[in-house]
């Protein structure tokens, strides 16, 4: 089932060193982003019940 | 000064083999026969109503719901758990378990609670939900089969510390591999988060549906439950965990990140998944304010292994898509072996948990957790964490873990693929429905079908809450067939017979930090987490019992 890895020139062992996940780091990003916004939303029909009033 | 130590590999035996096959035989019958159930219920959401086609079997709803639930969220898990650690613990450490016989009595303890537990939920003796809270009673066997699962599952779990214990004896100076410390981790914190459920039945639930006592303190019994409850879902998620820490980058084609971040997140959890138990009970009148606002902060705690996990996991699969040409913020992604059913399954079961994320940290929070508590949104919100980043991790671990177990080869792994993606699209239509029924105030575990106070607005989500399940039941028949067809095929080449993957880290393990690969001062932290944050409430409500509430069978 395993799919052959490419190797790919430029990937050795400095470059495993020196990984920097930059792409996992955008994705968190959105994530949180995304944790504010849906969270939000909630806390906004929250208020909109007059819950907290 | 560091040691680079060489570690010695072990293939399973064709015995060990055969008894993690064992565990996977009942966890993937229960979770076959508890599934038909699911989908009737979402059904039901658009008056389907195929209960009536069961009788006098199934004789409401409600025991529908009550075999869903405790076969897939309680007996699937448990039996998938405790065979996969099994086999991480074996392959980790490359030893043969110490005492296999107390493993295998383990074993059979859980299948005669198993037994014991299923003939009064079919007699519609135990039409209690998954939750068990009283003042619905049940038959004692139920109770008492719950108990020999849970006692089974701990006596396995010595196997596996005594193992452990032997292993570290042999190797003082090894960093314990990844795999096998986490499942021995997992197991800890199994053992100390079940002592709440095995109080509340030993001591109240048993006794009472003997008829030992008159009457019960739902109250007291609800918060030995959250005890458990709580933690439960960390006893499903990491094993999850240990596969996308410790084998999906080998299965990508990469590495894992960081060996020291996965061991600090496991050790997180450890400490902070059992004192939180009272952000499920923020509506119950008997629990004063400033312990759950305690546990709620507690919960937010939970916060950080969990984004520590979302970092590691994600970068060992950007490293990996990387190797594989991805180039971009997120080229990479779509580098990722797509095509390879168990890696497709884990990836999608982690997008679709990061929204199940999202959800957990409303649930915990005080005051929005007072728009959706028990409403479907519950429900929809488990549905992405147990149902989708546990169950579609454990169906995708199953795709290389039966082959490598029976020594077939995995039958027709594009059939294996719509599978994954079906369970993905068919949860997608499912969870977001009951989440805006929640939202809109649907209340969870009712027949809506039959609900006479169902507003226009709510119509469209009750289908697609119907559709979602339909597609799910789907998903899981195609996946039954697969496990069936491959463990009854021909034996396989062994060279076309996957092995185990296990991940190397980026860093020689062996750098990790002595602190983290040590289990007494993260047991003693918990412990003292437990006492301070559990402690007093429970002296109050132990000391103050209202033992008042008959028992209540009303299906």
């Amino acid at each position: 089932m395993d799919e052959p890895v490419m190797e790919t020139p430029g990937v050795d062992a400095e470059e495993t060193e020196h990984f920097k996940p930059i792409g996992t780091l955008f994705v968190l990003a959105i994530f949180v982003a995304t944790i504010i916004l849906l969270w939000g939303s909630v806390y906004v029909i929250l208020l909109s019940r007059g819950v907290t009033s | 000064m560091t040691i680079s130590i060489e570690r010695p590999t072990r293939e399973l035996t064709d015995a060990e083999k055969r008894f993690v096959g064992w565990h996977m035989l009942v966890a993937i019958i229960a979770l076959l026969v508890g599934s038909i159930f699911g989908p009737m219920q979402a059904l039901q959401y658009s008056n389907v109503d195929l209960y009536q086609y069961l009788e006098p079997v199934i004789r409401s709803y409600y025991q529908g719901l009550t075999l869903h639930g405790v076969l897939n969220a309680l007996v699937w898990t448990t039996f998938f758990i405790v065979g996969f650690t099994t086999l991480t613990t074996i392959k980790g450490l490359a030893r043969p378990l110490s005492y296999p016989k107390v493993n295998w009595a383990g074993f059979w303890v859980m299948v005669v609670g198993l037994v014991t537990t299923a003939v009064p939920i079919l007699l519609n003796q135990a039409t209690v939900l998954y939750t068990f809270y009283p003042p619905l009673q049940a038959s004692w066997a139920f109770y008492l089969g719950l108990t020999l699962v849970v006692v089974g599952s701990w006596v396995s779990g010595v196997g596996f510390f005594l193992t452990y214990r032997d292993w570290r004896r042999e190797n003082p100076a090894t960093r314990s591999p990844f795999i096998a410390f986490a499942g021995v981790l997992n197991m800890a914190m199994w053992q100390i988060a079940t002592l709440g459920v095995a109080v509340e039945i030993l001591t109240m639930l048993l006794p009472w549906s003997l008829g030992l006592i008159d009457a019960t303190d739902p109250e007291l019994a609800r918060t030995y439950f959250w005890f458990t409850g709580h933690p439960l879902v960390y006893f499903w998620l990491l094993p999850a965990y240990i596969s996308w820490y410790g084998m999906l980058p080998k299965q990508a084609g990469g590495k894992l990140f960081s060996d020291s971040l996965a061991r600090l997140a496991f050790w997180l959890f450890l400490i902070v998944s059992v004192p939180v138990g009272f952000h499920h009970q923020f509506v119950d009148p008997g629990v004063p304010t400033a312990w759950k606002w305690i546990h709620a902060t507690l919960t937010y705690s939970v916060f950080f292994p969990s984004m520590l996990t979302a970092f590691t996991v994600i970068a060992s699969l950007e490293y990996a898509g990387r190797r594989r040409g991805g180039t971009g913020l997120v080229g990479w992604i779509r580098a990722l072996p797509w095509k390879d059913p168990s890696v497709a399954a884990q990836l999608l079961a982690g997008i679709l948990f990061l929204f199940g994320g999202i959800g957990g940290l409303t649930n915990a929070s005080y005051n929005l957790n007072l728009i959706i508590h028990n409403t479907a949104w519950v429900p929809g919100h488990f549905h992405l964490t147990v149902a989708t980043a546990v169950t579609l991790s454990f169906m995708g671990i199953t795709y290389w873990l039966v082959p490598y177990i029976t020594g077939k080869q995995l039958v027709s792994p594009r059939l294996a693929l719509v599978q994954v993606w079906t369970w993905f699209v068919g949860m997608v239509i499912f969870s977001n429905a009951m989440h805006v029924l929640g939202l809109l105030g649907a209340p969870r575990r009712t027949p809506l079908g039959d609900a006479p106070y169902v507003p226009e607005e709510w119509n469209g989500h009750l289908l697609r809450t119907s559709i979602g399940g339909t597609i799910l039941l789907v998903s899981v028949l195609i996946y039954g067939w697969i496990m069936l067809r491959t463990a009854t095929g021909p034996k396989a080449d062994p060279e076309d017979v996957p092995g185990i993957p296990i991940a190397e880290s980026l860093r020689d393990p062996q750098l990790t930090p002595l602190w983290l690969d040590r289990f007494k001062p993260w047991l003693i932290a918990a412990g003292v987490l437990i006492v301070v944050a559990y402690g007093p409430q429970l002296w109050d409500q132990i000391t103050g019992i209202q033992l008042n509430a008959p028992g209540w069978t009303p299906w």
